[in-house]
């Protein structure tokens, strides 16, 4: 398997009320009635509108649902995000575009949903990768007699047509920088190495999607990480803030990019075990089972493994972690600390001696003040924060969407004191 | 500021010069200057401070009266008006370390002047005053001297500075259980495969997290016969009379509440609702028993299973709860129990 992802560097947005959208240069203009009407269709929806957020720009960003970056296959089989703009024909071979420095965002309040910002400027925007992306908001009203998760689904094939609509601009033009997805063989005295990838399916609202079919009831399969590449993992997962893995991120693994980055040098990169943090904990052991068994099965000697959520799913990476370990598969987990806002208290809800080499993705209990800003897009208030959206706010991590990653996006940690 | 920091080091009968275990037993003493390892201490603080003083005491004095040991020492200390206080090293020195432990935060606390110490991570010394006290980890010997004293120096100087102490690792001391947030030199992802790698390789490796340590609950025993029992129903899945009167939070929960179930056979969607923030509520809108099992418990009751049960439930939400207050919760409920001659809980969790 080989994929060429053809990377297309957007400077700067250009968002026009009608006309075509066009890629000139490193400028990306988009027509939004146009855009809007590719992406309409969806009987869901009324009333949906876009707006745009520039880097270092006064704004923020509220209720804040999924991110994804625009991605378009150009050459090859199957369509990128499989399954919800098409086939599921395979994918991760061939040719797609990607546009870098953009992301299509949803906005909306659904049922669990929890806030989430994004802050443009300031030391909020520190803490997110959507600081310094050309953001696209896409918000829209429920069309009437609709429920909640048709609502939900309507809103997220539009967030993937819009997405995969801007990537085709680029069809017709030469991309900044070609980065190769493929895992040839190599010495065989490296060191073979998985990624443990777990994602968060629980039901409604905190879902995440394998070729566009739920992950509910996913036994623990195999990825090649150019699948990610081409959005065969989507998000539909709405909970806490702070360490979501939008569809953005699934993307552009950062994990399974070191891995890829180092191919061949000090590592052997084997592939990806995809797993679902079930609800039991017959599955959660299941699934821990079947993570060694693939990994015995790849000959991998040391995996990382990650999380989406918290809580339960420190279940879920310490159940894998344990198996592993006495399989004689070494072991880091990637996690971030709910140790309060002083930082004294217990980071994880559960344990295993294994677990002895844990990266930290930060604390999501710190405080941090924000600044007011000037503009605010995607709604007219910050849930649990009465008054105006655009107020200055002292807040927990935890409504900032991304800032303690557990794919180790960022540079966050929570240092020992 | 750079002015020369007035120190005073606290050592034992041992380091102090004066005799081995036969001296054990000598109440605190002092003189002017350094002494021992103290010098050493001097040496290494060069312009920036100077041992004032030393102060001693013998380690069984201050292991059999700690009170009055500590009192002694700290008048003795206080007579020099030091910036900062060094005790120590004390190594695996059993009686020496909770000494040189105490010393120092009596210093912090009672004449609010900074101190730090060093030890083997072992000693007893460190989990006596745990996360209230700076301490520098050493070897278990004076073999290990001429490496313990330079960082107990530079940490000295820094406190007695009244500069902010930067992480654990960088400065060189014992983590004290605190963490705060900062940015790494690398992503996340970056440092995961690079801690991989040393792994594999067997090269030394540091944890960014060290697991947290979580006490265990011996069990009460069983009941001895249910069918006597008075039993009562408690949640943590936020199940409230209809309307949420007393407004107990959905997350973060800052109480816990009491009420009647007088009269109820069943909770249902009209008397009932959940205001619990972490799962999904409209099972438990529909039908409150779900977490709630008072429609079982009645039967039970009625059937001879259970003797009887407590006409009142206490609640709270059980997401995001932080552990002081969730083990107050549990305290104050426990005992509200006890006094209602209750002898066992059906605890929900969710």
């Amino acid at each position: 398997m080989r994929l060429e992802l053809g990377r297309f560097f957007v400077g700067d947005v250009v968002l026009r009320a009608g006309g075509p959208t066009a890629l000139d240069g490193r400028t990306l203009v988009v027509g939004m009635e146009q855009a809007l009407a590719f992406v309409g269709g969806e009987p869901g929806l009324r009333n949906p509108r876009l707006e745009l957020a520039a880097p270092g720009e006064s704004a923020r960003i509220v209720h804040v649902l999924d991110a994804v970056e625009p991605r378009d296959k150009v050459v090859g089989s199957g369509i990128v995000f499989p399954g919800f703009l098409g086939t599921t024909e395979a994918v991760g071979t061939g040719r797609t575009n990607a546009l870098s420095g953009v992301a299509v965002l949803s906005t909306g309040v659904l049922p669990g949903s929890q806030e989430a910002i994004i802050e443009m400027t300031g030391p909020g925007a520190e803490l997110s990768p959507f600081s310094r992306t050309w953001n696209l908001v896409l918000q829209a009203e429920r069309a009437t007699g609709v429920s909640d998760r048709e609502f939900d689904a309507a809103l997220r094939r539009a967030n993937l047509k819009l997405a995969s609509f801007l990537a085709a601009a680029a069809r017709e033009r030469e991309p900044d920088e070609v980065a190769v997805c493929e895992l040839p063989p190599v010495d065989p005295a490296l060191p073979r190495v998985g990624y443990v990838y777990f994602l968060q399916s629980q039901g409604d609202f905190r879902d995440t999607f394998l070729y566009g079919s739920s992950v509910r009831q996913l036994v623990p399969t195999l990825l090649h990480p150019a699948e990610l590449w081409d959005g065969a993992v989507v998000s539909g997962n709405y909970v806490i803030a702070c360490q979501k893995n939008p569809t953005y991120l699934h993307q552009r693994n950062p994990v399974a990019a070191e891995l890829l980055r180092r191919h061949g040098g000090d590592l052997c990169f084997a592939g990806i075990i995809l797993a679902n943090e079930h609800n039991t904990l017959v599955d959660k052991v299941t699934t821990a089972g079947f993570a060694v068994k693939l990994a015995k099965l790849l000959g991998i000697r040391a995996v990382i493994i990650s999380q989406e959520g918290g809580g339960h799913a420190d279940s879920d990476l310490m159940l894998t972690c344990r198996a592993c370990e006495q399989a004689e598969i070494k072991t880091v987990l990637i996690a971030n600390e709910l140790a309060g806002p002083q930082g004294d208290l217990p980071s994880l809800v559960d344990v295993t001696p294994e677990a002895g080499a844990i990266v930290s993705t930060g604390n999501n209990d710190e405080f941090l003040e924000l600044p007011s800003v000037e503009r605010v897009l995607g709604g007219t208030e910050i849930r649990g924060f009465p008054g105006p959206a655009a107020q200055a706010l002292k807040t927990q991590l935890g409504i900032l969407y991304c800032a303690t990653n557990q794919l180790g996006v960022g540079r966050l940690t929570a240092a020992l004191y | 500021m750079s002015e020369t920091l007035r120190v005073v080091h606290y050592v034992n009968q041992f380091f102090a010069g004066i005799g081995g275990e036969e001296q054990a037993d000598i109440p605190p003493g002092e003189r002017s200057g350094p002494v021992g390892p103290g010098v050493l201490l001097q040496r290494l603080l060069g312009e920036r401070g100077t041992v004032v003083a030393t102060v001693w005491c013998g380690d069984n004095y201050f292991a059999q009266n700690p009170d009055q040991a500590v009192a002694e020492v700290l008048a003795l200390i206080a007579r020099y008006h030091p910036d900062v206080v060094v005790a120590g090293p004390a190594f695996n020195a059993g009686r020496y370390g909770p000494a040189c432990a105490r010393v120092v935060r009596e210093v912090q606390d009672r004449l609010q002047v900074p101190a730090v110490t060093a030890m083997a991570p072992e000693n007893p010394g460190v989990e006596l005053e745990g996360r209230r006290i700076v301490v520098v980890p050493t070897g278990t010997s004076a073999a290990h001297m001429a490496k313990a004293v330079p960082p107990l120096a530079e940490l000295a100087v820094k406190l007695g500075r009244r500069l902010p102490l930067g992480p654990a690792a960088q400065e060189g001391y014992l983590p004290r259980g605190f963490k705060r947030n900062e940015l790494a030199p690398e992503t996340g992802a970056v440092r995961a495969v690079d801690l991989l790698l040393k792994k594999l390789q067997g090269e030394p490796y540091r944890t960014e997290l060290p697991l947290p340590k979580f006490d265990r609950v011996t069990p009460a025993p069983p009941v001895l016969d249910l069918r006597k029992a008075r039993v009562a129903l408690v949640t943590e899945g936020g199940i409230v009379p209809k309307g949420n009167p007393d407004r107990l939070e959905s997350a973060r929960a800052t109480k816990w509440l009491r009420y009647s179930l007088e009269g109820l056979q069943a909770l249902s969607s009209d008397t009932h609702q959940t205001v619990h923030g972490g799962y999904n509520q409209s099972f438990a809108n529909v039908d409150p028993n779900r977490v709630l099992p008072l429609d079982v418990l009645r039967e039970l009751v009625a059937e001879g299973v259970v003797g009887e049960l407590l006409e009142a439930y206490y609640v709270t939400t059980g997401n995001g709860t932080s552990l002081e207050n969730a083990a107050r919760f549990g305290r104050d409920i426990a005992a509200e129990l006890l006094r209602q001659g209750v002898q066992a809980a059906v605890l929900t969790s969710t």
